[in-house]
């Protein structure tokens, strides 16, 4: 059997098809009547915008970007971005487009292409993927289990039905490396309306989730021997990825609010190429909101501070921001906040207004790759996410992406695409950001309470977190017996590392996983302080408290603290000081 | 090698014997289910291969090799995560975890996932519009004993081995089909065969080194590589593959200080249905290689997304088709056997990838290769890709796995099998009926999705004048089948090897996907521009 003539494949190389390049009318063509463009664009622009530019195209393997969809406010009176050539290693600049990719520019209509190795959506065994999604803002899975709705996407709903953006003939084939226009379209939206960067050409590639994006990133930017500047204490996967490429972290000293821009500068103005056997470093990898492991969260000022060193040093910023959505009411100690039922969201522009802005935001030049990811606020399992930066940057990525991870799941993007553009639009999403924001302050009070009540105020102390999935607790090594034997000297680092073992282990004969702040060092050995990470992410509230009770009694005990002598002094010192 | 006979007997100790265990069928994956146990199935759980392969299945046969002296420091240098060390503890039973960053499922916003599939056997689009079956994943389905897996786990952050679910279904898969000679064979999941080539290169080479593959090849092969400064020696090849005489003689007399590199030992080929040029390697030919690959020490990265699209013979314009395989045995029996199915060193590694024969969209396929390369490949994925997409784990378990089993799965590669013979013996009839065939000449592939034709530009007037070269003949095909409306590869797009002098010329078409009837009007405007740019008279009206 013949397959459709509607479906013919256009394809080109093997992995791809036609490719048009159309930059948005609307953006382009002055309006007669119209106002002058709006500093800001809110949800509230997006439908209008949308009904004066063309569509996203539906065509299998399309190419699109961020250009075909951004508002006109966001391309005029912004300067482009700077360029970061010399800065990308010798791998990312030898990086060719496919060579296959010649033959585009012959087809034209009528044309009939045997070129591309594209399979027909004829022999993809799927007619219809459905997924049940909560209707906003009835979020909790008991109510989406009652209230849900299934949103199904068939084979040709887009290509031959012309009723969606995305359907399983276009998602399931070969794609192109920036991910669907449906879903470029909406993420242009998103970053406009969160983040509006200071500069106009930036530009959006889907990944494979940020630890794909990340090693892709430092490919580009790091070459042998050079070392990347990061929190003291670091994601331990990214000091693990950064390793095998013969590149090493250095580690930027910290407190509560993050980075310290001071430390930065000063490991930068000092910099000695002999001393330390490397050039200069120029590339930061940070995680401003909710830092793993420590939960820091930048401020604004904080962050102004860091990028005004990035200007004058010429860094390149790797902003990786999994957890920017999970920012937190303050904490009130004794107090849990209630997620309300049903939930109520709050404004639109209340909940931005109180989110940090970003790096991105504040991107003057195009020396931030953002890097977002759908795994803490949909699933990790979607192993999709997106980079934002400049269009220099994001070319030489999705070149680097074509021949390595591709891109995501196209399971994966019809499941984002019905979700996010057919069922929720940006503001169901943002209400289901804020829910997210609720469920994930409510977790934060059990598990900061539970400490006040459980763990021995003399040794442990913290900074209740701002944002993000970790509570960070420091235990005071001089309360340690081994420090007070050894006349008030500083704990090596095989005994510190011995104590935290032991705290480690007897919390795991307790029945209780929490992480060893060691792992996080930047810098293997060279801990001088005891840290513990706790995740109130997933445990159910009894059990966190549960959890934290016994990560007391392992202290105590290691320690060699007696509850009764401790009850005396209870209250009156439990300490947020670090 | 024949494979071992069932009641054969060996020594195992001096008192004792030992059976040689038959190999696995579609018979006996059940037996060996209930023997191995029930499937650590929950969140991030880690996968029991070696429970998976049958406990002792497999012990009767060598050790794989150590390919320590073949991988890069980086490779080496890798160590497991901190974090996913400590995940083993998880199995301790009433553990709370305040320990990995997890986000609870009560957050991920699906209730179910529901997919739309061909029932057994009525595989076409039309019999799964009209009656597919609605296959579907609850969000709790585990915990309720509905299924193994469900939205809750395969939705969470997973091992890069992939899910314990599904990655059973592929060792078990890979047995059936092609029982590995070694003992320590292991598979791990991958994100898609580019992305694991992608990684393979990185365990093995280094700047400088170079690899080896066809004559003619994937372009993004060449252009994955090359940024990693590693150059392409091209092998020539004849209508079967990769020549293992030409292989040998490269590496015999492999000169370091002309070369500027080491002496090569990775072998990239594509043997079944090679792109570009639908080169199918038979068994014979295979073995000469594998035994030049012992000779020289080679590691072989054996990548084969079309093995399945590996085609019934073709029987010429005007005869009978040849009955399709009579049964599932049938069916296996009539592959070519793998690169992996010989192996007895443990020096392959086989990609087997869903994009040809499921969709290019599921971004999922697997690795198979000796426990110490595997180890390598998932530790590596844990701070790269990670485990491929769990929608794309869950969706293809529901399909594979919960519906159709190992036997529908075959049922559909047959399926898959006879549509591209049709849709091969359709361009086949449209070159014989049109094209002139004392130009344009072609071997039937067996396999792919490619058919490569070469063209004589000896008999162009203006070559034979001198006045044009073999390249502006080529070019010249091109442009004026653009002007008629059908677009073919050129094959000097294809070269691998820099700077190497051609002589021959191919052009490269598609029958995967244009509808029939345009690829028949795809020739015909193909060899109207062959036949204008040779001077020869246009047919009169389509046909001889």
């Amino acid at each position: 059997m013949a397959p459709h003539a509607e479906i013919e494949v256009a394809g080109f190389t093997d992995t791809s098809s036609v490719v048009k390049v159309e930059v948005n009318d609307s953006a382009q063509t002055k309006i007669s009547g119209m106002t002058p463009a709006r500093p800001v664009f809110t949800i509230d622009d997006v439908l209008p915008h949308r009904q004066k530019s063309k569509p996203p195209p539906t065509i299998v393997a399309a190419f699109s970007d961020a250009n075909m969809f951004k508002s006109k406010g966001c391309l005029e009176g912004k300067p482009k971005a700077k360029s970061f050539a010399h800065r990308l290693t010798a791998e990312s600049k030898s990086r060719k487009p496919s060579s296959l990719k010649g033959a585009m520019k012959y087809f034209k209509q009528g044309t009939i292409s045997l070129c591309g190795g594209l399979p027909s959506s004829e022999y993809f065994p799927f007619e219809e993927l459905s997924a049940k999604i909560p209707t906003a803002p009835e979020f909790t899975e008991a109510q989406t289990a009652t209230s849900g709705k299934s949103y199904s996407s068939g084979k040709h709903d887009a290509t031959r039905d012309g009723k969606a953006l995305l359907d399983l003939s276009i998602a399931l084939n070969y794609g192109q490396s920036m991910g669907p226009g449906a879903l470029i379209r909406f993420l242009t939206e998103h970053t406009e309306i969160v983040h509006s960067p200071p500069y106009s050409d930036w530009d959006i590639c889907m990944t494979s989730g940020s630890t794909s994006a990340l090693d892709v990133a430092l490919r580009m930017f790091t070459e042998r021997g050079q070392y990347v500047l990061t929190e003291e204490y670091t994601f331990s996967s990214a000091i693990e990825t950064v390793v095998p490429l013969w590149a090493k972290m250095l580690g930027v000293k910290m407190d509560a609010d993050g980075m310290l821009p001071d430390d930065l500068d000063n490991i930068l103005s000092n910099w000695d190429e002999k001393a330390r056997r490397a050039p200069k470093p120029f590339l930061v990898y940070t995680v401003p909101t909710g830092q793993n492991p420590t939960a820091s969260t930048q401020s604004l000022q904080r962050r102004k501070q860091i990028y005004a060193v990035a200007e004058k040093h010429d860094l390149f910023i790797l902003e990786d921001e999994p957890y920017y959505f999970l920012q937190m009411d303050p904490f009130v100690s004794g107090h849990t906040h209630a997620v309300s039922s049903p939930f109520e969201p709050v404004s639109v522009a209340d909940f931005l207004s109180n989110l940090v802005p970003s790096y991105l935001s504040i991107d003057t030049s195009g020396r931030v790759l953002r890097l977002d990811s759908f795994s803490k606020i949909i699933a990790p399992g979607s192993r999709a996410g997106w980079v934002t930066g400049a269009p220099q940057v994001i070319e030489r990525f999705m070149r680097h992406n074509e021949v390595s991870a591709q891109t995501p799941s196209g399971f994966s993007l019809i499941a984002l695409y019905n979700l996010l553009e057919e069922n929720w639009g940006h503001k169901g999403f943002l209400e289901w950001l804020m829910f997210i924001r609720a469920e994930y302050t409510r977790r934060r009070d059990i598990i900061v309470n539970a400490c006040e009540e459980h763990l021995p105020s003399e040794v442990c102390s913290w900074v209740p977190p701002k944002a993000g999935m970790f509570h960070w607790i420091h235990v005071d090594l001089t309360r340690h017996p081994v420090y007070k034997a050894k006349g008030g000297k500083q704990i090596d680092v095989a005994s510190l590392l011995e104590i935290e073992d032991s705290v480690f282990t007897s919390c795991a004969e307790q029945g209780v996983l929490i992480a060893k702040g060691s792992w996080f060092r930047a810098q293997k050995a060279t801990d001088t302080e005891l840290f513990f990470r706790t995740t109130f992410a997933a445990a159910p509230a009894d059990k966190m408290r549960e959890a934290i009770e016994k990560v007391g009694v392992a202290i105590r005990k290691e320690f060699e603290i007696d509850i009764e002598d401790e009850i005396v002094v209870k209250g009156s010192t439990n300490g947020h000081a670090k | 090698m024949a494979p071992p006979a069932a009641i054969e007997v060996l020594a195992e100790t001096d008192t004792s014997t030992f059976t040689i265990p038959d190999r696995l069928t579609l018979q006996s994956v059940a037996k060996r289910r209930a023997a191995s146990g029930k499937v650590n199935a929950g969140v991030a759980a880690a996968a029991d291969v070696e429970a998976f392969k049958g406990a002792t299945q497999h012990l009767h046969k060598p050790k794989a090799k150590r390919w320590d002296h073949r991988l890069t420091t980086e490779a080496k240098a890798r160590k497991a995560s901190s974090l996913k060390n400590a995940a083993r503890l998880l199995k301790t039973p009433g553990l709370i975890s305040l320990g990995g960053g997890l986000p609870s499922s009560e957050y991920f916003p699906f209730d179910e996932v529901s997919i739309k599939v061909p029932q057994n056997g009525q595989f076409s689009e039309k019999a799964t519009h009209e009656h597919g079956k609605v296959v579907t994943a609850g969000k709790h389905d585990l915990a309720e004993d509905k299924s193994l897996f469900d939205v809750a786990t395969a939705f969470q952050y997973g091992q890069g081995t992939g899910s314990a679910q599904l990655l059973r279904w592929m060792i078990e898969h890979t047995e059936l089909v092609h029982d590995p000679p070694y003992q320590d064979w292991s598979s791990t999941m991958t994100v898609g065969s580019t992305s694991a080539t992608d990684m393979a290169f990185r365990m093995f080479c280094k700047p400088g080194d170079w690899i080896m593959t066809e004559q003619f090849t994937f372009p993004s092969m060449v252009e994955t590589v090359r940024p990693m400064g590693v150059q392409v020696a091209g092998i020539p090849m004849d209508e079967y593959g990769m020549r293992a005489d030409a292989l040998d003689e490269l590496l015999s007399n492999w000169n370091e200080a002309e070369r500027r590199g080491p002496k090569p030992f990775v072998l990239y080929i594509v043997p079944t249905g090679q792109n570009p040029t639908g080169a199918t390697q038979p068994e014979q030919r295979r073995r000469d290689i594998y035994a030049i690959a012992q000779k020289h020490d080679l590691y072989i990265l054996e990548d084969e997304p079309y093995y399945f699209l590996q085609m019934q013979p073709y029987t010429g314009p005007n005869s009978p088709d040849a009955p399709p395989p009579a049964s599932h045995e049938d069916f296996l029996k009539s592959l070519v056997p793998s690169y992996l199915s010989m192996d007895v060193d443990g020096r392959v590694m086989r990609f087997d990838s869903f994009s040809k024969v499921i969709a290019p969209g599921s971004r999922l396929g697997w690795i198979t290769a000796s426990e110490q390369i595997c180890d390598r490949y998932r530790t590596h994925a844990d701070f790269s890709t990670q485990g491929a997409s769990g929608m794309s784990q869950l969706i293809l378990f529901k399909l594979l796995e919960d519906h159709w089993g190992h036997e529908g799965y075959l049922d559909w590669l047959i399926h898959i099998r006879m549509e591209y013979t049709a849709r091969r013996n359709t361009i086949l009839g449209a070159c014989e009926r049109y094209l002139p065939k004392d130009i344009v000449s072609w071997v039937p592939p067996m396999a792919g999705m490619f058919h490569w034709l070469q063209i004589d530009y000896t008999k162009h007037p203006a070559y034979v004048a001198r006045e044009k070269t073999m390249d502006e003949i080529e070019e010249e095909i091109f442009l004026k089948n653009v002007e008629r409306g059908t677009l073919l590869m050129k094959g000097s797009w294809f070269c691998g090897e820099e700077g190497v002098e051609r002589d021959v010329m191919f052009f490269r078409a598609t029958y995967a996907a244009a509808p029939f009837e345009k690829i028949d009007e795809a020739i015909r405007r193909f060899a109207g521009s062959v036949r204008e740019v040779f001077g020869l008279e246009q047919l009169s009206n389509g046909s001889h």
